[in-house]
């Protein structure tokens, strides 16, 4: 499942229920530079999805085209079981019945908080004391009910974006797009704004559709995460799915590794329960046991690239055990709960991000052990080859 | 050159540059819809229409008001023939006719004023930005309210009122205010520097005060915390400035080479002949010597290109980025002692000398009776009841008011909408074309715009084909759109270019229709700019001289042309008089819209739109 040709357009996970979301083929260039190549994805009503990839992945473009703020060059949109975007037609994004959470809010200075979020009940005709308690009721969700008569700008941040959030949802749309709408907030604002975009999106059971960077915030989110990459939607799957079993050292990569080795494969074993080979690799000096859906391509004495997550690495003592890699520690941060460690594996290597309860000093001798699904297997051309 | 502003030739960080495509404004989509709730319709069609009709209609009109005839008009230096203006199809003829005598002094004397004028408007300009970003003089918020000031004032208005003051045997001579030295300074290279100097500066603060507000202090923290002292810092700091510098230097250049105001008034009365004034005479005279007119057109536009290349060459490859949404602000100094004193002196004096002394000049030298000494004994209105009273004053204001507003709006109409298909992201390279040809009208000299006029609509070609333009005002209307546009649309960029174009699709996804999305979600963000760009093509056209001089039928004159006819007749104090009331009803329709936008719009609009002005 490395990319998607021009199949069946895929769902996200199994959720049942009319997709309300159906794309097929799409296609965005700018010019000679293709944003999106041949995106094929359905989106079941109802659902949180998250579009994962790097900045210039196609993710904004593709909920631009979503939105109606793009045209699509190829393929079609369909919303609704209606098609909203494909060859000579095109919707106006105020028919698509959609609302939208901009990355820099785009709330109209000019218009009070109450005014803004007023705006997006333009498509429900309400009497002005309906229109003003549903104003009030949404700005209270968001826990602002008594800024409504201030402005944008008399805001923080924060504050801005949870207006933003009450203007998207007061409209009960069919579809809500966020578009990267923590990229702008502080830390610990991002975590508090999370839970809360989760919690209203899902009350209000609308369809949403969010795009970010970070992969701990899609996993966080989402229902189904879809990895891009050089426009190419590269995996679809539940965040479960994506993690542990990526499609592509690309998505491996993003979603978090501690580090990588080279090495030889000494065993292929049969299909376990995931539907994954298990293969043996001598590398760094010892051996790692690791999975890999690269079943043909990995056989006895190939060369093969370890992809090791960091959560499954555990911190021993040395010892004589090829299960256990030797190395020592290179780097130690204090983390709350115990401590990250950097490892130096006797040929060179770097594992990053391994915790232990227990402090281990920098210059300590240590091995380290790879847990249960730990490691992924990619032949090395393949591994080196997907570099972005 | 028009009396136009030139701040549009300052990019965002003070280059002398083409506005970039910077804004994500949506482009063309589907047709507006219905506001009902609901899901999605079927799809439709788009119309296209816009798009194929949009770029070629643009293009027509720059053809027809700027570039046909000024091309025409330079072309003809090289090609009478091809006009009718003479028996060779190419020749260098008129240039050798051009370059010797009057003429070639006339152009030596316009590119050394305007040298001489550059290096003063900046230097004063700079003092002026430092004060107003960096310190916490009291009434610095005034010094950009006071340069628009001194922009809207026609150069001939500033001219005439400071001849005022230095005239041998006026009021001002006559009660011995005025030094002989200072008044043979005033009539010569001196005093027609001095004043396009004046003219200048807001010029030059306008390229430089953005640069050195959006410089932020972490440079000179960077340069003090690192060992320099305040001398060693401004040394530092100074060359990052540089692109602001150089673009203060080429615009106050090129609208010093390229004025007509005082060409036409203080240099003829000092006998000190400048290449726009010769063009003028050239034109003017008879037999009319066009060829030679446009070899003085070609060296104008040579001279402020060769600034532009200088420019280029400095600046070539240098990284001058300062801007970004980490700068932190500069702290303001607070002044004391004896830089307060001289930072008020300086900032005080510049505006007094600027406004207020020709203000007092023009107006106490109309209402003293001439070749008298001051007194209240020699007060007399006679000047205003003869302006006011003359038969002929009225249709020109008049004129003068209709042209302005016609233009004005139409200018702003024309363009927003230039601006906002240049600050589209689908411009691509039609649109820089057009950017490029902007640019380019913009550094062209009003007066030679208007001799192509004159020339272009004027050939026996052009009467054959039906086109029977010349000495109509309707050619008068075009010249003055023609002369504005650029500067106009440029104007519009700045804040088109500021505006988030997720403000507009924010209004889309949320139910409104573009139409609607562009009302509600964006012109009350640019309501400000859009009153103010009115303002400044109101200003502009109602004083404007070269092309009205030019272009006006027969018989009929606007109130510039009013003020330069009597001017020429030697009645000082009868054009100081009309300038005035001239100056009167500019500053009166400033504050009547002003007043307006404060009384009929809702408290948002001013709340923010401010903040894009």
């Amino acid at each position: 499942m490395r990319t998607h040709t021009k199949t069946a357009p895929k769902t996200i996970g199994g959720a049942a229920g009319t997709p309300a979301v159906v794309l097929e083929g799409l296609g965005k260039s700018f010019g000679a530079t293709e944003a999106l190549l041949d995106v094929n994805l359905v989106i079941p009503t109802g659902s949180f999805s998250v579009l994962l990839g790097p900045s210039g992945s196609g993710k904004s473009t593709l909920l631009r085209c979503l939105a109606g703020i793009e045209k699509a060059s190829t393929g079609s949109i369909t919303i609704g079981g209606h098609v909203v975007a494909g060859p000579g037609v095109h919707i106006a994004p105020e028919r698509r019945d959609l609302a939208m959470v901009f990355q820099d809010y785009a709330l109209w200075p000019h218009m009070t908080v109450a005014q803004n979020v007023g705006f997006a009940l333009r498509r429900r005709a309400l009497a002005p004391p309906e229109r003003s308690r549903e104003v009030d009721d949404f700005l209270g969700r968001v826990g602002l009910d008594h800024l409504g008569a201030r402005y944008p700008s008399e805001l923080s941040g924060g504050e801005q974006q949870r207006v933003a959030l009450a203007r998207a949802l007061v409209g009960r749309p069919g579809l809500l797009l966020f578009d990267e709408p923590l990229s702008n907030l502080d830390t610990d604002l991002r975590e508090r704004l999370r839970v809360e975009i989760a919690n209203l999106t899902r009350d209000a059971g609308v369809t949403a559709v969010y795009i970010t960077h970070d992969q701990t915030e899609a996993f966080a989110l989402a229902d189904q995460v879809g990895v891009l990459s050089q426009g190419r939607l590269v995996q679809v799957g539940t965040p479960e799915e994506v993690y542990h079993r990526p499609a592509t050292p690309f998505v491996a990569r993003f979603t978090g590794l501690a580090g990588e080795l080279a090495g030889t494969v000494l065993d292929a074993a049969a299909l376990d329960t995931s539907g994954l080979s298990q293969v043996t690799v001598e590398a760094a000096g010892g051996v790692v046991i690791a999975r890999t859906h690269e079943t043909e391509s990995l056989r006895r004495g190939d060369r093969a690239r370890l992809l090791l997550r960091a959560a499954p690495l555990r911190l021993r003592d040395p010892c004589d055990d090829r299960m256990v890699l030797a190395g020592r520690i290179l780097d130690v941060g204090f983390r709350g709960r115990g401590y990250d460690h950097v490892v130096e594996l006797h040929g060179g290597e770097r594992l990053v991000g391994i915790f232990d309860e227990a402090r281990r000093d920098r210059g300590m001798a240590v091995g380290v052990r790879c847990g249960e699904l730990g490691a992924l297997a990619f032949p090395e051309d393949l591994a080196l080859a997907s570099t972005d | 050159m028009s009396a136009s502003l030139r701040t549009e030739l300052v990019g965002p960080a003070g280059t002398l540059a083409p506005a970039g495509p910077t804004p994500r404004l949506p482009g063309r989509t589907a047709p507006t819809g219905s506001r009902g709730r609901g899901r999605p319709r079927p799809g439709h069609r788009e119309g296209r229409l816009g798009h194929l009709t949009a770029w070629p209609a643009l293009w027509a009109l720059l053809a027809i008001i700027l570039v046909v005839p000024a091309a025409c008009f330079l072309i003809l230096a090289v090609s009478p023939r091809l006009f009718g203006q003479g028996p060779s199809w190419f020749t260098l003829k008129a240039f050798g006719q051009a370059l010797t005598g009057p003429t070639l002094h006339g152009m030596l004397n316009s590119v050394l004023i305007g040298v001489a004028a550059a290096l003063l408007a900046t230097a004063v300009a700079a003092g002026l930005a430092w004060v107003a970003q960096r310190t916490e003089l009291p009434g610095r918020r005034g010094i950009t309210l006071g340069l628009w000031a001194v922009l809207l004032v026609p150069t001939y208005v500033t001219a005439v009122g400071w001849e005022q003051l230095f005239e041998k045997g006026g009021t001002f001579a006559n009660a011995g205010l005025v030094p002989a030295f200072a008044q043979r300074a005033f009539f010569g290279p001196i005093g027609v520097a001095l004043i396009l100097a004046f003219k200048g500066v807001p010029f030059a603060y306008f390229a430089l005060a953005p640069a050195l507000a959006g410089l932020g202090r972490s440079f000179e923290e960077a340069a003090r915390v690192h060992g320099a002292n305040r001398i060693a810092t401004l040394r530092t700091v100074a060359p990052i400035l540089l692109p602001a510098i150089f673009a203060a230097l080429t615009i106050v250049f090129a609208e010093s080479v390229s004025d007509f105001g005082v060409a036409s008034t203080l240099a003829v009365s000092a006998s000190f002949p400048v290449a726009t004034y010769t063009i003028y005479s050239a034109i003017t005279s008879f037999p009319a010597n066009f060829p030679v007119a446009a070899v003085v057109g070609w060296m104008l536009v040579a001279a402020v290109a060769v600034a532009l290349v200088i420019q280029d060459r400095l600046l070539h490859k240098r990284s001058y980025a300062v801007l970004s949404g980490r700068t932190r602000p500069a702290t303001r100094q607070r002044l004391r002692g004896w830089r307060l004193a001289a930072s008020m002196t300086f900032v005080y004096g510049f505006f007094g000398l600027t406004l207020v002394v020709p203000a007092i000049g023009a107006l106490v030298a109309s209402v003293i009776e001439p070749f008298t000494s001051l007194g209240f004994s020699h007060l007399t209105f006679s000047a205003y009841s003869g302006v006011l009273h003359a038969s002929a004053l009225g249709p020109p204001i008049l004129l003068s008011l209709k042209m302005a507003t016609i233009n004005a709006t139409l200018t702003l109409l024309v363009g927003l909408a230039v601006a906002r298909a240049l600050t589209s992201p689908h411009a691509g390279i039609t649109g820089r074309l057009i950017d490029v040809v902007l640019v380019g009208s913009v550094a062209l000299p009003g007066l030679v715009l208007a001799a192509g006029y004159l020339f272009a609509f004027n050939l026996p070609a052009v009467f054959r084909a039906g086109i029977h333009l010349y000495g109509t005002l309707f050619l008068l209307g075009m010249a003055y759109l023609a002369g504005a546009l650029p500067t106009n649309s440029r104007v519009m960029i700045g804040p088109l270019a500021q505006l988030q174009g997720s403000l507009m699709h924010a209004g889309r996804v949320h139910g409104a229709n573009q139409l609607a999305s562009f009302r509600r979600c964006v012109l009350p963000l640019l309501a400000r700019s859009l009153l103010w760009a009115w303002l400044l093509t109101f200003a502009g056209t109602f004083t404007e001289l070269p092309a009205s001089e030019l272009l006006a039928p027969t018989g009929i004159q606007t109130i510039a042309t009013s003020i330069l006819k009597v001017f020429n007749k030697s009645d000082l104090v009868g054009a100081t008089a009309l300038s005035v009331v001239e100056m009167l009803i500019v500053l009166g329709v400033i504050v009547l819209a002003t007043l307006a936008f404060r009384l009929l719009t809702p408290a948002g609009w001013r709340r923010v739109s401010g903040e894009l002005a």
